[in-house]
C-alpha cells in the first residue's frame, strides 16, 4: 500500500508508517495542492518542497500556482505544535500534519508533559476535522525512546479512522498492549 | 573563611549554598583558595491572565520559601510585539529557586514564565560581569561575606592573566573497558603515585592523604565520570571513609545519569557525569571537545561562555553559544523565554523553496589543477549575522543587506566573540612556529571557532531561546548572495571558479602564483559583499575528485592538494574518515605527501614510483603481519539498540560479541572498536577480554581498503594510465 487515498469527508484521518510515511504524504500534499488551498503543518522538519514540486508537475502544467496553494509552517518543539494547533482556524481546506509525534518523542520533554500536551492537541485536531479533513501522519518512537508508545496509542484512539502502512498486527498492539517490548511492534528504524 | 578585608584574585567556582546564597571560591594572588559567601536573589518571572497572576501569587505567599512578589512591566519578550505587565518571584535563597519553579509550573502550566531555568553562573555573570578566571578584587566581612565585587578584566581580552593551577592526573593502569584495572595511577608535576586499587582501604586512605596534601585545583582523569570517581565513591561509602573529592566540606559530589539522544540525525551517547565543588573534575574522555582544543580550550570556553569550567568541558559548542545568547539577554534585559512557543509564520510551498536552500555549492570541475588560491570568507555566517543585523527582532527582510541599525540581540552576542577570533587569527598568522604561545591560541582560537560554527545552527535549532527559523534562513540567503557576487568580482578579474562551497572559492588563473595576484580580488569582495575574505592559500597543485560511482559526476568537498608552503590539504578522502583503520589513513597520507613534493600539477608523475614503493612497502608489511593490530581498528558508532538490528552492521556484530563474553551493554550512540576477522562472525571485538589472534585477521579486506584509499589519490591525480579497474593497480604495485 503505497498511496493514501485522497481525503475527501471532514474526519480526523492518521497515517502510522515508519518514517511517517512521508513520501505519501509529500504526494498527497501534490495531488490535494492541484485541486486547490491546503493547509501543512510539519511537525517532524518533514515537509520537502522539490518532491512536490516534482509530483505537482506530473498533474499540472500549472506549478506555482499549485505550490502557492500549500500554506505550511513548520514546528520544531511540541509546544510550537500545539501553539500552530491552537491558531488554525476550523475550515473546509484539508489539513494535513506531516509527523505529528516527532517533537513528542523529544526525549528533552519529560513524558507525562508530552501526553499533557498531545491531550491538548487531540481536541484541536478533532474540532479541525469536524469542518474538513485532517490528515495525520506519525511513526513509532525510535529505540532511543520506546517508552513513549503510548503517545502513539492515544493519537490512535483519538482518530476517526487509521490507515495502516504498518502491518495490521502491529498497529492492533499499539492500540491494545502498553508496553512497546511486549508488543513486538516495529520500532521506527533510527 | 578568611579574615582578610580585601582579596584580588581569579574566581574559580561558583554555585548556589543552602545557607549562603552563593559560595564563591577565589584563587587568590596571595596563593590561598578562599571560601566566600554571597547574597544572590534569584528573580523570574510569569505572564498570563490577571486572575491567575493573583492565584499565582497567593500559592506563592502560602510557600515556606521566601519572596517578593513585584508587577513588572520594563522586560521585553523578543517574540511578542509589546510589552506585558509580569509578576516578578524573587526568591532570597538562590537554592530554592529551582524546586520553587518546578512546583509553580506543575500548578500553573498555562502560564508563560520567563528566566526560570537560566544557570546560576550566567545570572551571577549579567549583575557582576563574572566568568571563570575572571580577575577580581573583593571586599569581605571576617565571616567570608562578599559586600563588594569588581570584575578587572574581560573575556575579550587576548591575554587574560592565568593562576597556576594544581593539577592531579588520576587515570587506571588499565583501560577498564578493556580490562580489570589493578591499580591508579597519579601525576601532579614531578610527583608520580601509584596506588593499588586492591584493597580498598590503604588505597582510599593513601588518596585521602593526597588530596589533602595536593589540594588539587583540577582532577584530571580519564574515565573518571563515567568509572573511576563512581568506583571511589562507593569504595568510600563501604569502608566509611570519606574522600575528599570536593574542596567545599560537607558536600556530595553532583552526578547525571548517562543517555542517548538524537542529535543532528544520529544518535549520539553521554555517558555519566561527576561533578566537584570547589574543585574542577574533567574527565578527558567524556569531555566534549578534548582532541580538539585540551584544556586551554575548556578555559576558553569557560571564559567567553560564562559557564562554569566543569560544564563547559563537557557541553557542547551549542549550549556555550546559546549561554552567551541568554547572558547578554539578561544583561539587556530581554526575557529568556522558558519555552519557545512562537513557531513558523505559514508561508507558502514556493516561498519555501525560494528561501530555504541552505549553503551554495558550485560543483567543483574535476581535474588537477596548478596556480590556484584558496578564498574564504571569515566566520562567513557570524559576520552576516553580525554585518546584517540578523536577529530574532529584528526581523530579516527577503533581501538582507549589510546594516547599521542598533544591532539585536544575536549580533550584539556575537560581535565581540567574532572580533577576538579574528584579532587571534591574525596574531596567529605572524606568529613563528617556535612561538611558545601559538599551542594556546591555537587551542583558544578553535574553542571560539566551534561556537562561531554553532552560532548560525542555533538560530534554527529546536532547543534554542533565541532560534527563529525565518533568521536562519536569511543568513544562508545572504550567504547566497555573497559567494554569487565573490564569483563575479572573481571573473571580472579574470579567475575561472573550480569550485564554491558554501564559505570558500577556489580560483585559478594562469600565472596566478602570488599572494599579491589575489590582493585585488580579495579587495573587490570585500566591497561588494561587506564580508571579511582572506587567501587560505595559493597551491601548487590541487585535484578535485570525481563521484566514485560516476566519473564524470563531480562531488563537492572532495579534493586534496598542497600549498605552496608544503602544507597539505584533504577533504572527502578515506584519511579523514572517522571509520578508517589508521593504518589505511596513514597510507593514504603519505602517498599524498610524496606527491606533494612535486612543484606544480606537471610534476606530479615524476612522483608515481615513489609512490607505488611505498604503497608496496605498506601492503607487504600487512601481508607479513607487521602492522600493528591498533592500527587495523575500525571504530563504528550504533545506531540503535542491538536487539534492533534485523541485519547487524560489523559493529553491532562486534557489540554483540561484548555482550555474549562479557556481559557489558552498549547503548545507541556509542562507539564501538573492532579487527575484521575472517570467518562468522567476521569481527573481534577489541574490547573482549582475550585478545585476537592475528592469524585470524582478515587481511584481504585490509588489503582492499588500502588499495581503494591509494586509487583515490593516483586515480584522482590522473598519474595512472586510465583503466579504472582494480587490477591495473595491482599490477603496477608489485615490483
Amino acid at each position: 500500500m503505497n498511496e493514501l487515498a485522497l481525503p475527501i469527508e471532514p474526519q480526523l484521518l492518521v497515517v502510522v508508517a515508519p518514517h511517517a510515511a512521508r513520501d505519501q504524504m509529500l504526494e498527497l500534499a501534490a495531488t490535494l495542492a492541484v485541486r486547490g488551498p491546503l493547509r501543512v503543518v510539519d511537525a517532524g522538519n518533514q515537509f520537502n518542497a522539490y518532491p512536490v514540486a516534482r509530483a505537482v508537475r506530473r498533474h499540472t502544467a500549472r506549478m506555482r500556482a499549485a505550490l502557492e496553494n500549500i500554506r505550511l509552517a513548520r514546528g520544531f518543539t511540541c509546544y510550537q505544535v500545539l501553539a500552530m494547533l491552537e491558531q488554525l482556524q476550523p475550515s473546509s481546506q484539508p489539513t494535513l500534519v506531516f509527523d505529528l509525534l516527532a517533537t513528542f518523542y523529544d526525549e528533552d520533554v519529560p513524558l507525562p508533559q508530552s501526553l499533557e500536551l498531545l491531550d491538548q492537541v487531540l481536541p484541536h485536531l478533532s474540532a479541525l476535522s469536524k469542518a474538513g479533513p485532517v490528515v495525520v501522519s506519525a511513526r513509532p518512537p525510535g529505540t532511543v525512546v520506546a517508552e513513549r508508545l503510548p503517545l502513539l496509542q492515544k493519537l490512535l484512539d483519538g482518530a476517526d479512522a487509521v490507515y495502516p502502512l504498518l502491518p495490521p498486527e502491529a498497529l492492533q498492539a499499539a492500540r491494545r498492549l502498553p508496553a512497546p517490548r511486549q508488543l513486538g511492534l516495529p520500532l521506527d528504524p533510527d | 573563611m578568611t579574615p582578610a578585608s580585601e582579596l584580588t584574585g581569579w574566581l574559580f567556582d561558583l554555585y548556589a549554598d543552602p545557607q549562603d546564597g552563593v559560595t564563591l571560591w577565589l584563587l587568590g594572588d596571595d596563593g590561598r583558595r578562599h571560601r566566600l559567601r554571597q547574597a544572590f536573589p534569584i528573580t523570574f518571572y510569569a505572564a498570563g491572565p490577571p486572575a491567575r497572576l493573583r492565584e499565582l501569587c497567593r500559592f506563592l505567599k502560602s510557600q515556606p520559601v521566601p519572596v517578593e512578589l513585584a508587577r513588572e512591566e520594563r522586560r521585553r519578550d523578543l517574540f511578542q510585539p509589546s510589552r506585558q505587565p509580569l509578576l516578578a518571584v524573587r526568591v532570597l535563597l538562590a537554592s530554592d529557586q529551582p524546586r520553587l519553579f518546578r512546583q509553580v509550573a506543575r500548578r500553573f502550566p498555562d502560564l508563560t514564565y520567563y528566566d526560570a531555568d537560566v544557570h546560576l553562573s550566567l545570572r551571577h555573570a549579567a549583575v557582576y560581569g563574572t566568568f571563570p578566571l575572571a580577575r577580581c578584587r573583593v571586599q569581605a566581612g571576617p565571616d567570608g561575606t562578599v559586600t563588594a565585587l569588581e570584575v578587572l578584566d574581560s573575556p575579550w581580552d587576548l591575554d587574560p592573566p592565568r593562576p597556576e593551577l594544581r593539577i592531579l592526573e588520576m587515570e587506571p593502569d588499565v583501560d577498564p573497558a578493556r580490562g580489570e584495572p589493578a591499580a591508579l595511577e597519579l601525576r601532579s608535576g614531578r610527583l608520580r603515585y601509584r596506588l593499588p586499587l586492591r584493597p580498598a582501604r590503604p588505597l582510599l586512605v593513601n588518596l585521602r592523604a593526597i588530596l589533602q596534601r595536593l589540594d588539587p585545583d583540577l582532577l584530571l582523569t580519564n574515565r573518571g565520570d563515567t568509572w573511576l570517581l563512581p568506583l571511589l565513591l562507593d569504595l568510600s561509602e563501604e569502608h566509611d571513609l570519606p574522600l575528599p573529592l570536593n574542596r567545599a566540606p560537607g558536600r556530595g559530589v553532583a552526578r547525571r545519569g548517562e543517555r542517548s539522544y538524537f542529535s543532528y540525525g544520529r544518535i549520539v551517547y553521554r555517558g555519566s557525569q561527576v561533578m566537584l565543588f570547589g574543585r574542577w573534575h574533567i574527565d578527558r574522555a567524556n569531555a566534549m571537545m578534548w582532541n580538539d582544543y585540551a584544556l586551554e580550550g575548556v578555559l576558553e570556553s569557560a571564559r567567553v561562555t560564562s559557564l562554569p569550567v566543569q560544564e563547559a568541558a563537557r557541553l557542547s559548542p551549542g549550549t556555550g553559544i546559546s549561554s552567551m545568547q541568554i547572558r547578554q539577554a539578561l544583561v539587556q534585559g530581554v526575557l529568556v523565554p522558558w519555552r519557545k512557543q512562537q513557531s513558523e509564520q505559514p508561508k507558502t510551498a514556493l516561498q519555501l523553496i525560494e528561501s530555504d536552500q541552505g549553503g551554495m555549492v558550485y560543483q567543483p570541475l574535476i581535474g588537477v589543477y596548478s596556480s590556484v588560491g584558496a578564498l574564504d570568507f571569515i566566520s562567513m555566517y557570524p559576520s552576516i549575522m553580525v554585518r546584517c543585523n540578523i536577529s530574532p527582532e529584528t526581523v530579516p527582510l527577503r533581501h538582507v543587506e549589510p546594516s547599521d541599525a542598533d544591532p539585536g540581540l544575536v549580533p550584539r552576542t556575537l560581535a565581540p566573540l567574532l572580533e577576538k577570533r579574528v584579532a587571534l587569527k591574525h596574531r596567529l598568522a605572524g606568529m613563528p612556529g617556535w612561538d611558545p604561545r601559538r599551542a594556546t591560541d591555537k587551542a583558544r582560537s578553535s574553542a571560539q571557532k566551534w561556537l562561531l560554527v554553532t552560532c548560525f545552527g542555533y538560530l534554527g535549532y529546536k532547543n534554542a531561546r533565541f532560534g527563529q527559523i525565518e533568521a536562519h534562513e536569511a543568513v544562508t540567503a545572504y550567504g547566497r548572495e555573497a559567494l554569487m557576487r565573490a564569483k563575479e568580482a572573481a571573473e571580472d578579474h579574470g579567475f575561472t571558479v573550480l569550485h564554491m562551497y558554501v564559505d570558500g572559492l577556489w580560483l585559478h588563473r594562469p600565472g596566478a602564483s602570488q599572494p599579491a595576484d589575489f590582493e585585488p580580488v580579495l579587495m573587490d569582495i570585500l566591497e561588494r559583499t561587506g564580508l571579511p575574505v582572506s587567501l587560505d592559500g595559493i597551491y601548487k597543485w590541487v585535484a578535485f575528485l570525481p563521484s566514485r560511482v560516476d566519473e564524470r559526476t563531480p562531488v563537492p568537498n572532495r579534493y586534496f592538494g598542497a600549498f605552496q608552503d608544503g602544507s597539505i590539504k584533504v577533504r572527502g578522502l578515506a584519511c579523514r574518515r572517522h571509520d578508517s583503520p589508521a593504518w589505511v589513513g596513514s597510507l593514504q597520507m603519505r602517498l599524498i605527501e610524496i606527491f606533494a613534493k612535486a612543484g606544480s600539477a606537471e610534476e606530479l608523475p615524476d612522483y608515481l614510483n615513489e609512490a607505488l614503493n611505498s604503497l608496496h612497502r605498506d601492503l607487504t608489511a600487512l601481508s607479513e603481519g607487521r602492522v600493528p593490530l591498533e592500527e587495523l581498528l575500525v571504530t563504528q558508532r550504533l545506531s540503535r539498540a542491538l536487539d534492533r538490528y534485523t541485519s547487524p552492521s560489523p559493529a553491532a556484530r562486534a557489540a554483540l560479541q561484548l555482550r555474549q563474553v562479557t556481559g557489558r551493554e552498549m547503548r545507541p550512540g556509542q562507539k564501538v572498536r573492532f579487527l575484521f576477522t575472517r570467518g562468522e562472525p567476521g569481527v573481534h571485538a577489541w574490547d573482549l577480554p582475550e585478545p585476537p589472534d592475528p592469524r585470524q585477521i582478515d587481511r584481504e579486506r585490509y588489503r582492499e581498503l588500502a588499495l581503494r584509499a591509494a586509487r583515490e589519490v593516483l586515480e584522482g591525480l590522473r598519474v595512472l594510465p586510465p583503466e579504472p579497474t582494480l587490477l591495473p593497480l595491482e599490477k603496477y604495485t608489485r615490483r
